[in-house]
């Protein structure tokens, strides 16, 4: 054999086409589109879930990224109910739950995932240092993983790349003595960093009558300030 | 062209000999809850391969259930093959339970077949102590010397087929002993039912319809061996070794070191375009002396094959090191009784100073075809390395990974099993949704909650007149709940619905619970799952 494997390696390298940021993006749910600037979550971003239904709103992007072949790591996510992330889609034949290790090793095991999973969801329960999170998320860009924050935002010592708000949950189908929980309303407002700092919010079922997140009707408002209109010299 | 001769012995069952149990008694040995293997006493009473636990003790009753331990297996399977490097130094170890050799050196040294397979016999008989049979099988090609060894001649004597007899030994044979379950049901649906059947098939017709894989199998259907007769003897420069200094007297040092070995062979054979079929492990100790496997594996070996192969080997050979000292002073170095299993080591002489993996025979790289037969991934491999590393700094337990269960309470449908005992990069079917169909009556019904309460918090219930709401013996609710008081705070409640009563485990007095749960919707918009066990309500679950 002439050619080594490496130096085949490196010519697919060279021969392939640039991939341009947006080819790499990881998809989200059709009806979470409209909150990020590029209609999906950059590789290597730092994502915050805050608010009431943000596990429910995490097991429903964990389950989007993960696609057909993705793995998803939970490193010390109590109470965080499988069963149920299963209804809203992940794959629990590639989820590995690790238990909460100790702060002097925290670092060293959520960078240890992140080389080999697609998402590392994290629910630290003491502030995480500054050098574990920049570790974390350098290591996170490098590998084009992602890195899922969920509770306490103070939690996480430096700003995310995107955050996700979940509030004015309302479920619907209960009633006094008859029905079931059927699904659920609820806004998730996204404000970031960089490209994502324009805050946007949208409306959608979580679940949906299907048990998966679903659109609740196009109703995408923008915080942006809102730009003051001169009265025309006609008007006046 | 046949392969070469070789003699295959087989432990019969030596996943339930390793129990520990007397095989008279019915044994199930379980890996996932599934049957992996029985004693013969177990099958009569009609406990097969395959089974469920559950199933398997329905049929007997008084089955003793003993989950897989492979390391053990591996381990207590080292002394037989030991054992026989008196007869032969090309001992291969295929699986804990058969060991096999190259026939014909030792044949035309000890004057044939039989005088070998007598010898084998000899030797192994003792190390066995009477506790399990040991058959013997010899045939040109390692699969046909393997079946031979299944033949119902090889318990006593030796099953040896005579040379160039492996093809028509092989014809009238079932198709299934191939042992991959997804080829043979295909096979059979074709209406080839025996190996000579499947053998008779043209190689370039088998290669284009199965690939590489159902290629090897025709070969072994041929009574040849699975990977072709070229063979290259690779160059000595192929070895990857490393030196411990100072030397390692811990198992799990040598496991990280062969580990990191394995890693660099499969780069240094990558590079030349090779896979390694043929693997032997060396280890010297501080005190001079060298301990040699081989490994065979028919499908080529992956990084993380070749290391727990590597691990097995050193744990059996220091372990019998450790038993074999505390026979002499019925201690080990430091004053205490030697634990089985146990990974310290002595540091004395017998601390390993270097390890070699010497990739002994190696075939062209084909690539392995992944998925069309729902074959290993890669990924799970590299999440199972991962998995692996973070098992060595936390501890085996701490990396576990979901299975369904059956279930009535929210978190009671998901079983977190350690992620050790499971193989990441296979197909797990008791992880994958629709594992659980039988009904739970009295189950919460979905959606689920998504976050379950790592401690239930204690609520109060009330009705319109701010009296606690009961619940009676027949799971009706007193009255209709209107507000709920926790502590500090305080919400009405606009939708209920329930109780759902769940009398669980009635049989056990000591396990018997009875509960209810009630599904409520708050007037913030929230929702949670309430349950009742001696009058006392308590948040479960949020519907997060």
């Amino acid at each position: 054999m002439s050619t080594s494997r490496a130096e085949l390696a490196e010519l697919i390298e060279r021969v392939a086409p640039v991939t341009l940021a947006v080819e790499r993006l990881r998809p989200v749910p059709e009806p979470l589109r409209p909150l990020f600037p590029m209609g999906g979550l950059q590789p290597g971003w730092t994502v915050g879930f805050d608010g009431d239904g943000a596990s429910s709103l995490v097991a429903a992007l964990v389950a989007e990224v993960m696609g057909a072949d993705g793995w998803v790591a939970l490193v010390g996510v109590g109470g965080f109910n499988l069963a149920a992330a299963s209804e809203l889609g992940v794959p629990l034949d590639r989820v590995v739950v690790v238990e909460p290790p100790g702060a002097e090793r925290w670092g060293v095991v959520t960078s240890t995932l992140i080389d080999a999973v697609d998402v590392v969801v994290v629910s630290p329960d003491r502030p995480v240092t500054r050098r574990d999170a920049r570790r974390l998320v350098a290591r996170a860009r490098e590998r084009d993983g992602l890195v899922f924050q969920l509770g306490d935002q103070r939690s996480w010592p430096q700003a995310v790349d995107v955050g996700l708000r979940v509030s004015a949950g309302a479920w619907e189908g209960l009633e006094r003595g008859h029905g079931l929980l059927r699904q659920r309303r609820v806004r998730v407002e996204a404000a970031g960093r960089r490209s994502a700092s324009r805050a946007r919010s949208v409306e959608v079922l979580l679940p949906g009558p299907s048990g998966r997140l679903e659109a609740a009707g196009a109703d995408i408002r923008e915080f942006a300030p809102r730009r003051v209109r001169r009265r025309s010299p006609v008007e006046a | 062209m046949t392969g070469a001769r070789s003699l295959a012995a087989r432990v019969p069952d030596w996943p339930v000999v390793v129990s520990g149990i007397p095989l008279d008694e019915p044994v199930a040995v379980v890996r996932a809850n599934r049957v992996l293997a029985t004693s013969p006493a177990a099958r009569a009473e009609g406990v097969e391969v395959g089974q469920r636990r559950r199933e398997a003790q329905s049929r007997c009753p008084d089955v003793a259930i003993v989950e897989r331990d492979l390391e053990r297996e591996a381990r207590r399977f080292e002394p037989v093959a030991a054992c026989l490097e008196d007869l032969t130094p090309l001992v291969e170890v295929s699986m804990p339970g058969l060991v096999g050799f190259g026939m014909r050196g030792p044949s035309r040294y000890f004057g044939g077949d039989e005088p070998v397979a007598d010898r084998v016999r000899e030797a192994i008989e003792p190390v066995l102590d009477g506790r399990a049979p040991l058959h013997i099988g010899v045939a040109d090609g390692t699969f046909a010397a393997s079946l031979a060894s299944r033949h119902r001649r090889a318990a006593d004597g030796a099953a040896i087929v005579e040379v160039d007899g492996s093809p028509a030994f092989l014809a009238g044979l079932d198709v299934g002993l191939l042992e991959r379950p997804e080829l043979c049901d295909v096979l059979r649906r074709l209406g080839l039912r025996t190996l000579g059947a499947f053998a008779g098939l043209s190689a370039a017709d088998v290669l284009g319809r199965f690939g590489e894989d159902g290629l090897v199998a025709h070969r072994l259907a041929r009574g040849e061996d699975a990977h072709p007769p070229d063979l290259r003897r690779p160059a000595p420069d192929l070895a990857v070794s490393w030196d411990f200094d100072p030397p390692a007297d811990r198992l799990d040092q040598c496991a990280f070191a062969a580990k990191a070995l394995a890693d660099e062979l499969d780069l240094v054979l990558g590079r030349r375009g090779l896979a390694c079929v043929r693997l032997a492990v060396e280890a010297e100790n501080a005190g001079g002396e060298v301990h040699r496997r081989l490994w065979r594996h028919e499908g080529a070996l992956s990084p993380s094959a070749v290391a727990d192969r590597a691990r097995w080997q050193l744990d059996g050979w220091l372990h019998q090191r450790s038993v074999d000292h505390q026979r002499r002073t019925g201690r080990d170095r430091t004053g205490q009784a030697v634990e089985p299993g146990d990974t310290h080591l002595d540091t004395g002489p017998g601390a390993i100073t270097r390890l070699h993996l010497i990739p002994d025979q190696v075939v062209a790289a084909t690539g392995r075809q992944l998925g069309f037969w729902g074959g290993r991934s890669d990924r799970g491999e590299q999440v199972g390395r991962a998995v692996a590393r973070l098992q060595g700094l936390l501890g085996p337990d701490a990396v576990t990974v979901p299975e369904w269960r059956g279930g009535r309470g929210p978190d009671e449908r998901i079983e977190l099993v350690p992620a050790a005992v499971v193989d990441l990069a296979e197909a797990r079917p008791a992880a994958a949704a629709g594992w659980v169909r039988e009904p739970w009556p009295g189950s919460v019904p979905s959606p689920l909650p998504l976050s379950v309460l790592p401690e239930p918090e204690p609520v109060a219930l009330l009705d319109i007149l701010d009296e606690p709401v009961v619940v009676s013996g027949r799971g009706e609710a007193s009255a209709e709940p209107v507000r709920i008081v926790g502590r500090g705070w305080r919400a009405g409640i606009e939708g209920w619905v329930g109780p759902w009563a769940a009398d669980e485990r009635w049989w056990d007095p000591l396990h018997h619970r009875r509960r209810a749960r009630l599904q409520v919707r708050l007037d913030d918009g929230s929702a949670c799952l309430l349950v009742v066990e001696h009058q006392q309500w308590m948040i479960e679950a949020r519907y997060d």
